[in-house]
């Protein structure tokens, strides 16, 4: 019996790292590692041969292909995930947050591919353990661990518009210690998607990610790692303003550093201490070419630093209890916010994750955070999965995700000397808006800022629910139904308009809105060779004020054929703004391990989404209003030489050519990529 | 004497019809329902062709209350002149659709333009540089000679153009803009029932 403990007690540690099944575990839903078969919320996960046979290098690639996920454009290529809009979602990277978002959006294409192990993403709300802007959920890309003894490649890949990437990346691992080295470019010409345009849609870029580990193994129960990554872009600006040719560099940078220690106590406890800072920053310089006067010179610099301490205790064989703590200091200076702004922050959070029946798991746990400026949340997540049978298992869970309101929305100065607008944060409104006054530059005050209440954090109360089912071997399927409403939703404001005509904005927590919808999965490989996958995504997002006001016969819109106002329908109501109703994607896989030949083509579908409000009545309804449906084709072919060293790839984006100038700034056409990976092993 | 009472019954019979008569003539006049207002319909109202480009230039001048083009110096109620609409009067707006819009309100108005009665979609949206009229909005107007009227603007462009068709996107086939279609009810009688 005293035996039989003993394997139990080792079960705990190797519980879910079943030794032929590393590749089943998951570390970011729980921050722990979970088998993928129980874990009770929605995942994704892609790994470094998928993307590797697909011909990607950047993240916005894989994650364009990804069902339920697709990419918007807003200052920059973000990612919308059941609904949400790119500010929603965290990205990490071997879970720390990437920080530097334009507008909130995190531009994708920043983050390389050569260096990663695999992509875990989480849906649904994840701020019980990450805190702000986990409301639609997380995308951690892990990166590669070095393995035994010592390795390098060289990967590279060069197609249209000149885009070429090319990585190289060494490392060394033995009982002690482990050292890897990564260098990544990544650069490309621009195009123009209008020909004879006088400056290009996208203007010629090049950058670099390096990347630095050293881990040391203590002793058989502690390690100490170190990452230093380091990423830096610079971009060729090309601009037309008012017929006036305008001409600069913009540079951006981001430097991260992220030392960790990890110590296993014993079988039942082990903890590690995380420490990060994050560096971001950007220069522009852009002067009129004619005169060399300058168009628009400024500078923006984020820091963030962190410290946050979790441990897991394996209370019993069948109870986790998970806790951490943690301290952020982010600091922002730039052009167009007055001074040196600063956050201060603190949190805990704690999980439970309890297995009462082999077939229940229960995950409950929750967050708080204190904040320096704005009120304390707090985000509470209960999700549980069960095993019906043993290839079906159902989840569900519900749980709450937060978004603080972020430096933009509370300190920002900014008035665009071309146009004339302005755009002030909340918290020096008042002030600012006095300014105006006193120097008569103000025509009438919409909404009196003395009247508004303190900027207050987005948040939402998510539902989801879902099943996994393993029809046959061969046939996988899963299921996801989700609903978020989301309050206090902070948008733009008219609060004052200007003698010039313009307008001066403000933030607002004023919106509900609701996102609901379901996703669905489903994989066949009729044999070993073959893999087929289909992912479909059905989606409403609405603004439940809207609806209300449609509701109340209060929203009005014109017949195209009359030009007669007339009421707006439920049935003619859009939505939010770049969201479509029907997604879908799929792909034929043909993995030949054993010749060493990998092709695949996959779909892409995106149904039509509204993006604009012509008639003035604040919201999508006519047909003119949207952006028409689309399907990308994506092909790819690599073969294997020289005992599998040698890798040899061909790939097409958007076979067909599809093009949309007028709306769509991110789709160039066709594409083609040719690479070669060389890897000593 | 058979005379007589014939002349007599006919004399009975005639004040008799006579008296039924004047009696049905006050049922005519006891409940009276009005009619509705009349809408107006003006297409393509435009300020005088340009000699040389063929375009409307300047402003255009109309009377409600005759419900015709008229002269910048006879009586006028409400001018257009590209996006400037003008009342010689006040005016105000209000949210509705113009067939259920019954009575108008009896302060509230402002001298000066009407404010805020388009859309300009600029770049940003297709049409480019496109003016169109603000759904639900109904322009109320309060006369020099104190008459109400509603007016609700319908084009902006000659010949009440579909907006969302393509050759109204191409700025090369659109058609030509300052060609004002609009309709409207004008109260004569100085209440402020709109019906």
């Amino acid at each position: 019996m005293f035996f039989g403990f003993l394997t139990f007690a080792q079960e705990i540690i190797t519980d879910t790292i079943k030794a032929t099944d590393l590749k089943d575990v998951v570390i970011t839903a729980t921050r722990t590692e979970k088998n993928i078969m129980k874990l009770p919320v929605p995942i994704i996960r892609i790994t470094a041969d998928d993307i590797k046979n697909r011909g990607i290098v950047r993240l916005n690639e894989i994650l364009a292909e990804q069902t339920g996920l697709t990419i918007v454009s807003d200052h920059g290529q973000g990612i919308q995930m059941q609904g949400f809009d790119p500010q929603y979602t965290m990205i990490m990277i071997d879970g720390e947050p990437v920080i530097g978002r334009t507008s909130g959006t995190l531009e994708l294409s920043r983050i390389t591919m050569a260096n990663i192990d695999k992509i875990e993403i989480v849906k649904g709300p994840t701020s019980s353990l990450y805190g702000s802007e986990a409301m639609a959920g997380v995308i951690n890309i892990i990166t590669v661990k070095p393995k035994d003894g010592f390795r390098a490649s060289v990967a590279t890949r060069y197609g249209t518009n000149n885009k070429a990437d090319i990585s190289l990346d060494a490392s060394y691992k033995n009982e002690k210690i482990s050292l890897s080295a990564f260098v990544n470019r990544n650069s490309s010409s621009g195009y123009s998607l209008i020909e004879n345009s006088s400056s290009p849609t996208v203007v010629p870029f090049s950058g670099y990610t390096g990347n630095i580990k050293v881990g040391y193994q203590i002793n058989k129960k502690s390690d100490l790692n170190l990452s230093v990554r380091y990423y830096n872009n610079l971009q060729k600006n090309d601009y037309v303003i008012d017929n006036r040719l305008v001409l600069g560099d913009g540079k951006e940078s981001n430097l991260n550093i992220n030392p960790t220690y990890n110590i296993n106590f014993n079988a039942k406890v082990k903890s590690s201490l995380r420490l990060y800072y994050s560096r971001y920053a950007t220069k522009s310089a852009l002067n009129y070419q004619d005169d060399q006067t300058v168009y628009d010179d400024s500078y923006f610099t984020q820091n963030f630093s962190r410290a946050e301490f979790q441990t897991d205790y394996s209370l019993l064989n069948n109870l986790k209890l998970t806790g951490g703590i943690g301290a952020q200091y982010e600091t922002v200076k730039a052009t167009r916010y007055d001074q040196l702004e600063s956050f201060n922050s603190g949190y805990g959070y704690f999980q439970a994750d309890y297995t009462p029946l082999i077939k229940l798991n229960i995950i409950a746990g929750g967050r708080y955070d204190m904040h320096s400026v704005y009120k304390s949340q707090f985000s509470p997540k209960l999700a549980a999965s069960y095993q019906l049978l043993n290839n079906l298992t159902f989840l569900t869970s519900v749980g709450k995700g937060y978004k603080a309101p972020d430096f933009r929305q509370l300190y920002l100065n900014f008035t665009n000397a071309v146009v004339g607008y302005s755009v002030f944060g909340y918290e020096d409104l008042a002030a600012k808006l006095l300014d105006l006054q006193n120097a008569r530059q103000i025509q009438s005050i919409l909404i009196n800022p003395n009247s508004l209440q303190r900027l207050n954090a987005e948040s939402s109360l998510s539902y989801n629910a879902g099943f996994r089912y393993a029809v046959t071997p061969k046939v996988k399927v899963s299921v996801n139904l989700f609903k978020n409403n989301i309050k206090n939703l902070i948008s733009t404001v008219i609060i004052a308009t200007k003698t010039n005509g313009q307008s001066v904005f403000s933030y607002l927590n004023i919106d509900r809105v609701s996102t609901q919808g379901v996703e669905t999965d489903i994989s066949y490989a009729p044999i070993k060779v073959f893999q087929i996958s289909v992912g479909f995504q059905y989606l409403d997002a609405y603004n439940r004020d809207d609806v209300d006001r449609i509701k109340n016969g209060k929203v009005y819109m014109r017949d195209p054929n009359t030009n007669e106002t007339k009421l707006v329908k439920l049935s003619d109501y859009g939505g939010l703004l770049n969201r479509s109703k029907y997604m879908a994607n799929a792909a034929i896989a043909y993995n030949n391990a054993k010749d060493g030949v990998f092709a695949s083509l996959r779909a892409i579908y995106r149904g039509k989404y509204g993006v604009s409000d012509l008639d003035g009545n604040g919201m999508v309804n006519m047909d003119s209003e949207y952006v028409k449906g689309y399907t990308l084709f994506n092909a790819s072919v690599s073969k294997l030489l020289i005992k599998d060293r040698l890798r040899l790839q061909f790939s097409v984006d958007n076979v067909f050519d599809y093009k949309n100038i007028n709306f769509i700034s991110n789709l160039p056409g066709r594409l083609f990529y040719g690479g070669l990976t060389y890897s000593i092993k | 004497m058979k005379s007589i009472r014939k002349i007599t019954i006919g004399l009975v019979l005639g004040l008799l019809i006579m008296a039924f008569a004047s009696c049905k003539k006050d049922s005519d006049t006891a409940p009276v329902v009005k009619a509705d207002l009349k809408v107006n319909k003006v297409n393509d109202l435009h300020p005088p062709l340009d000699a040389i480009s063929g375009l409307p230039k300047g402003t255009v001048y109309y009377s409600l209350a005759l419900n015709k083009e008229v002269k910048s110096t006879e009586a006028w109620d409400i001018s257009f002149s590209t996006t400037t609409i003008a009342t010689s009067g006040s005016v105000q707006l209000a949210d509705g659709i113009f067939s259920s819009y019954t009575t108008a309100p009896t302060s509230g108005y402002v001298v000066g333009n009407v404010a805020n009665w388009y859309t300009y979609t600029g770049t940003t949206s297709v049409p480019n540089h496109a003016i169109f009229p603000v759904s639900g909005k109904i322009i109320l107007i309060k006369t020099t000679d104190s008459k109400y009227a509603k007016v609700e603007m319908i084009s902006y462009y000659k010949g009440n153009p579909n907006t969302s068709t393509a050759a109204f996107a191409d700025l090369a086939t659109r058609p030509a803009s300052s060609y004002y279609t609009f309709q409207f009810a004008y109260q004569a009688d100085g209440t402020t029932n709109l019906k």
